[in-house]
This record gives C-alpha cells, sequence and structure tokens, in this order.
C-alpha cells in the first residue's frame, strides 16, 4: 500500500483541507517534504496526483479504504450495534489505531486489534507488523478491559484467525466465533 | 547532464532536505503543544491534591520545549534560505 510522490502530495492536500489543527497542517507539511525530497533525487517534476486512495484488506473489516488520513470507505464497518451485540455476548473488540506524529502516510492505520471475553480475558491479538494473529495467555488481571487488560503474554506462533481461534479451548473459541459471526 | 543541470539539482536537493528537517521540527513542535494544552486542561481539573500544581509546571516545560523546537525550524529554514 504506497502511494506515489504525486498521490503523496494530493494526500496530504486532502488533509490540509479538512483538518485545519495545527498538528495536521504540520504533519502536511511533512507529507509534501518527503515527496519532495524523493523527487529531487530521482530528478522528477513536483506533481499532484488527482486521487490518493489506499486500498487494503483488514482483518474484520474486509476492504478498508483510505484518503486524506480518513476512512472514506468499509466493506464491513464495525458499528455501534455490533460493540453492543458482541459485549452483549460476552466478547470485547478492541481496535488500536496509529496515533504517532511522524507517521506521515501511516498516521490513522489500524496498527492492532484485540478480542478477549468476559470470563478468560484477552485471548486473541492482530498486528500489522506479521498481519496474523496471536494467542494470548492472560494472568487473569483484566479487570473491565476484557480484551487487552491486565498482564497478558503473547505466543510467538502467528496464525490465521480460523487456526488461532483452534488454539483456544472450545468455550472460547465458540463464544468468540459466534459472536463476531466468523465463518468456520 | 550538464554542470548547470547538476548544480539546479543539487541545489533542489540540498532545499528539499532543508524543508524536510525543518518540517519534523513543526510536527514534533506541534505534538509539544497539545501535549502542553492536555497538562493546562488537566490542571483545570485535578484528580488529587497538588496535580494542578504539577501539570502546570509540566504545560510549562512542554511548552517552552515547543518553543525552542520551532526555533530550531526557523533556524533550519533561515540557513537553508527558505
Amino acid at each position: 500500500m504506497t502511494l506515489t510522490t504525486a498521490q503523496q502530495r494530493r494526500h496530504a492536500k486532502l488533509l490540509r483541507d479538512r483538518d485545519p489543527s495545527p498538528e495536521a497542517q504540520a504533519q502536511a507539511a511533512l507529507i509534501e517534504a518527503r515527496a519532495e525530497l524523493d523527487d529531487a533525487l530521482a530528478d522528477r517534476p513536483a506533481e499532484v496526483a488527482s486521487d490518493a486512495r489506499m486500498v487494503e484488506e483488514l482483518p474484520l473489516l474486509g476492504h478498508v479504504t483510505r484518503e486524506g488520513g480518513k476512512m472514506i470507505a468499509l466493506e464491513r464497518p464495525w458499528t455501534d450495534e455490533d460493540v453492543a451485540a458482541t459485549e452483549a455476548k460476552g466478547v470485547d473488540v478492541r481496535w488500536e489505531w496509529r496515533r504517532d506524529p511522524m507517521a506521515g502516510l501511516r498516521q490513522g492505520e489500524l496498527s492492532r486489534i484485540y478480542i478477549g471475553t468476559r470470563e478468560g480475558g484477552p485471548a486473541l491479538c492482530w498486528d500489522r507488523d506479521s498481519r496474523a494473529w496471536a494467542v494470548l495467555r492472560s494472568r487473569g488481571d483484566y479487570g473491565k478491559n476484557w480484551a487487552c487488560g491486565g498482564h497478558w503474554r503473547a505466543d510467538r506462533a502467528r496464525y490465521t484467525l480460523t487456526d488461532a481461534l483452534a488454539q483456544l479451548d472450545a468455550a472460547t473459541s465458540a463464544k468468540i466465533t459466534a459472536a463476531l459471526r466468523i465463518k468456520q | 547532464m550538464t554542470a548547470t543541470e547538476q548544480t539546479a539539482r543539487d541545489e533542489r536537493a540540498r532545499v528539499a532536505r532543508a524543508r524536510l528537517a525543518a518540517a519534523e521540527m513543526r510536527v514534533r513542535a506541534a505534538d509539544q503543544d497539545r501535549r502542553a494544552a492536555a497538562y493546562t486542561g488537566q490542571a483545570s481539573h485535578p484528580i488529587y491534591a497538588g496535580q494542578a500544581e504539577h501539570c502546570l509546571l509540566e504545560a510549562a516545560q512542554v511548552g517552552a520545549m515547543a518553543d525552542v523546537t520551532r526555533a530550531r525550524a526557523d533556524l533550519i529554514e533561515a540557513e537553508a534560505g527558505l
């Protein structure tokens, strides 16, 4: 999911127009400056593309399109109703979004997903670097934060979601599968 | 490539490097401003005795760091003739 320097300028312009905050304006300038340096080193003209969409496949959400640092389309939106429905079934899903001022184009991307149950606490974690799921072993001190609270340890092995669910105990796996409506 | 073209290319890269260094400084400064504002906001409704004083001190320190960071960005731009 890379953008050309012309697309990076478009991305920066959209960010600049959308968000007047000093942070967003400074981040837009940073993206433009990185694009300009790349073009200068490659001896390319400074151009602005008409489109800067970034499309990627994310777990649970499907195809996600971001433009100018904002999500503009989701194949399967995770709505407030989904949050209420999963919590009612004793499952919590937490989304961790990148909020790093120096991240540039990567600002606002999904970096981790945590899934846990009311009875067992943190159980699964997806992370962007491996683009795979890890099984979490909680010490049980997760409190009210079932998805990622307290102390836990992630297994080294990385799985698809289906394989990761198979590593959990049957009751937890069945509960998460039912709550997330995962097709087996 | 002629010598003139090479000089123009080198100059464009030099300016771009300076602009990038200054832009990175300004992003840091904006983030420090945001943190200073957050400390100031927390100072207005402290949740334990002494937190307001602590937060105002932190806000002043982080705000001063933001000023230094911005001044560094200004210096980089001035030295590069931007």
